[in-house]
Formats: structure tokens, sequence, C-alpha cells
């Protein structure tokens, strides 16, 4: 059987079903994934920036671009849920958040850091209990997720 | 010495199986990883017997089950499976199984099984 | 749904028991296996094996330990099989056909040990999280965990329950 191969890009997410395989490419960017076991049915985000609300400049304009965290990360779960995926069966994971061009991890600049941070929050009120696969650090990061059974590849490109 | 097919997702069980009943000079026509493939090798290489995992992906070891012995309502089955609750032996030994053999397993449990099946 | 940590701690030391007399043929398995109260220090969590479970005990079921543990247990479990290899690919399959297979085992003595408590539980086939550098972190309110230390290194078996 041909496995379909799909490249999640920076600020999407994709949601997909057995046998297909989610693969992205990870700098300070967050992977979230999500998988139903059970109905083998999941997602990966590509989270570029954290939230939306920090970036609101008046009350009229509302960020809706799915580049932030706390767009793209219930419109993911809403579409998990759409294709009759069920939450109790989920299992989160995260990859990425590193610190690129030599920033210090408190420096404003640490966009990587306030991703995961972000992502944390976001699933914490999303009440998804979560693994961290390979956080932080100064490499980019090669990711794979296979929709057949879980399984999850992450190569650390140094 | 008996035809057998023998049914499990893991290598490493496979393996095992396969070392005990072939010292035990039983010849090992095939292997299957899900329940999908148990069937049409069950077609494929009419073995004497069959042992079989309950926990695949695919098809799962009791709709395997149930679908060979549409086949033939003779066949000679024996589980062998981590899930030992009362629920699961009792729906096996009432599809017709003949043993339900818990893992981890000794030897001696397989290999008395299986000559108590032939 | 709640499980505690005692009886917990009794059902992984003594399924590990079990499965080491069995399939490690380790006799006096009891006394070469210790729990502890955590994980040490600078032990490391490089590869995780997951079953879901679902109708009697709701949750899942995660192995996690060092590449080094894994590659113990795996020559132990699977000796003419097994070669140790730094390819990623023949790396996931030996460790998902071993500890995959191992957690197969303990899943099904989990749901044994609790079917007249929360009735039947179904399992899953095993997830394997895996890559070249790893460093896993479990982060779950609801979870307990059990690590276990043998000798082909320490185990931590985390139950997570919704």
């Amino acid at each position: 059987m041909n496995q379909e191969v799909v490249t999640v890009g920076i600020g999407e997410y994709t949601v997909a079903q057995s046998p297909m395989i989610l693969r992205t490419i990870l700098g300070s960017c967050v992977a979230v994934i999500l998988y139903d076991k059970i109905n083998r049915i999941g997602g990966l985000a590509h989270v570029y920036l954290p939230s939306g609300k920090e970036y609101e400049t008046n009350r009229e304009s509302t960020i809706t671009s799915h580049k932030f965290a706390d767009i793209l990360l219930p419109l993911m779960v809403e579409a998990i849920l759409k294709e009759n995926g069920n939450k109790r069966f989920f299992s989160a994971y995260l990859v990425g958040g590193a610190s690129l061009f030599n920033t210090k991890p408190s420096s404003f600049m640490d966009i990587g850091k306030k991703n995961l941070d972000a992502v944390r929050r976001i699933l914490n009120d999303m009440r998804i209990n979560f693994l961290e696969l390979e956080i932080g650090g100064n490499n980019g990061r090669k990711v794979h997720f296979y929709l057949k059974n879980g399984d999850i590849e992450v190569i650390n490109l140094k | 010495m008996a035809k057998v097919l023998i049914v499990d997702d893991s290598k490493l069980i496979r393996n095992i199986i396969k070392d005990e009943l072939e010292k035990n000079g039983h010849q090992i026509v095939g292997e299957a990883q899900d329940g999908r493939m148990a069937i049409s090798m069950y077609k494929e290489k009419t073995p004497d017997l069959i042992t079989m995992d309950i926990t695949m992906d695919e098809m799962d070891g009791i709709e395997a089950i149930t679908e060979i012995f549409k086949l033939n309502n003779k066949a000679k089955i024996i589980v062998v499976s981590a899930l030992g609750q009362d629920e699961i032996i009792n729906k096996a030994i009432d599809l017709g199984v003949m043993d339900f053999i818990i893992k981890p397993f000794e030897a001696e449990r397989l290999l008395n099984s299986v000559k108590k099946a032939l | 749904m709640k499980v505690g940590k005692e009886e917990y701690d009794i059902l992984i030391k003594e399924s590990f028991e079990h499965i080491l007399e069995v399939m490690f043929s380790e006799k006096d398995a009891g006394n070469k296996i210790n729990t502890l109260p955590g994980l040490p220090q600078g032990e490391k969590r490089e590869i995780a094996i997951l079953i879901q479970l679902t109708d009697g005990v709701e949750g899942k079921i995660i192995l996690t330990c060092s590449l080094t543990t894994a590659n113990k247990i795996a020559k132990a479990l699977y000796p003419d099989f097994y070669e140790e290899t730094e390819d990623i690919d023949d790396q996931k399959q030996v460790f998902k056909d071993s500890l995959g297979e191992l957690m197969n085992i303990l899943a099904g003595k989990i749901a044994y040990h609790f079917q007249r408590k929360f009735g039947t539980t179904r399992i899953t086939t095993p997830t394997i999280i895996s890559g070249n550098k790893l460093k896993i972190t479990v982060y779950d309110n609801n979870a307990i965990n059990s690590v276990i230390q043998f000798d082909y290194g320490i185990v931590d078996i985390v139950l997570t329950l919704n």
C-alpha cells in the first residue's frame, strides 16, 4: 500500500488518517502532534508564533492568522473531532522550540521558548496532557508522524 | 509433525513460537502479522494448526478467528495473547479455539497445548 | 478513576518479576528488581513506547528509558537476531518488536489486575517514539509512575488515566 507523505508547512496544520505520514522541519517553531490511536486519526500543527492576542493593536482587529498557536491548535482539535476523532483517546506531543541565532533563553528574541510556553499553556487550557520529545536547544529537527500506528521519529539536525 | 501458521505482530513472539515448534518437529508454513494476512495465509497454506495473537492492527485476532471458522469450522486454533481477562478468554473459547495461552508463556505450556490440539 | 501509587508499584514490580523469569530466563527474579522512588538525576529518557487503554481502565501506559537500556533489553530478548545498529529504521523495528512486546504484556497484566474493579480493558498495539537524541518528558497531572531498576538498566512506566 502506498503511504502518502504530506509536508506540513510553517503556520499550517494537517489532519490525516491512517496510513498517511505527516512530516515537518522545525527551528524555533514548535510541532504539536495529536493522535487518536483508537480511530487512527490525528494532526500535526506547525506553530510559528505564540499568541495572536499579543499582536492585536485595537479592539476591532482580530488576529486570525494561523501562524499563532492560540488560533492554530484549537482549529486542529476541531478538525480532528469533525473527522470522528475522540479527545478521550488523544496522545499529544511537542517538538521543537529551538533557540537559533545564539539568543539567550530569557531574551525577548527567543521565539522558540515563547512558542513552547504558549503551546504548553494552550494544551493545559484544553486539558490535553502531553509528552515533550525534543525541545529547546540550538538545533533544528525533522519530524515524521505515522498515522498508521502513531509512531513518531524525531531527528536532531546537528 | 504438524504444519503451523503463526500469527502475531511481534517478530520476537513469532520467533519464540517458531523456535520451540521447529525444535519439536513441527513445520512452520507461514507467519502473519495481522488478522487479514492470517486469513489469506490460511487459505493459501492450509495449516493443521494456527497460533493466534489478539491485539493486532488491521484486523484483530478475534475477528480473524471468526472468519477462519467460517472457512473451516474444524480449524484448530490456539490463542497466544497478553490479554488474560475472563471476558476475552470466554469469548475465544465460545468461538471454538482449542486453548488460550497467556503471555509470557513457558515453552512447555505451548508444546503441551499444541500436542493436545493435534 | 484512581489508582494508588503503592498498588501500582507492586503490580509493576510483580509483572516485571514474572516477565524476567519467563522471557529473560532469570532465576530469582524477585531479588533482581528494585522499585526506585523516582527517576535518578541524569537518567536519560531517549525512547518511549506507548499503549492506549480503553473501556475498563481508560488512559495510557508509557515506558521510557535510555537507548542503552533499550539495547540491553532487546539483546536479552532477541539474542539470536539482535544486532546493535545505528540505522534509525532498523533500530526502531528491533525496539518495537522487543520493548513493544514487553509493553504489550505489561498492559495485559494491568488490564487483568483491574478487571474486577474497572471491567474489561481493551489495549492497542504499541506506538514507538524514537529518534537520535530524544529527551522525553511526560506532562500529565493524572499520571502515576513506577521506576524499575534491574540488570538491564532503569525503566519508567507511567500510567496516565482519564
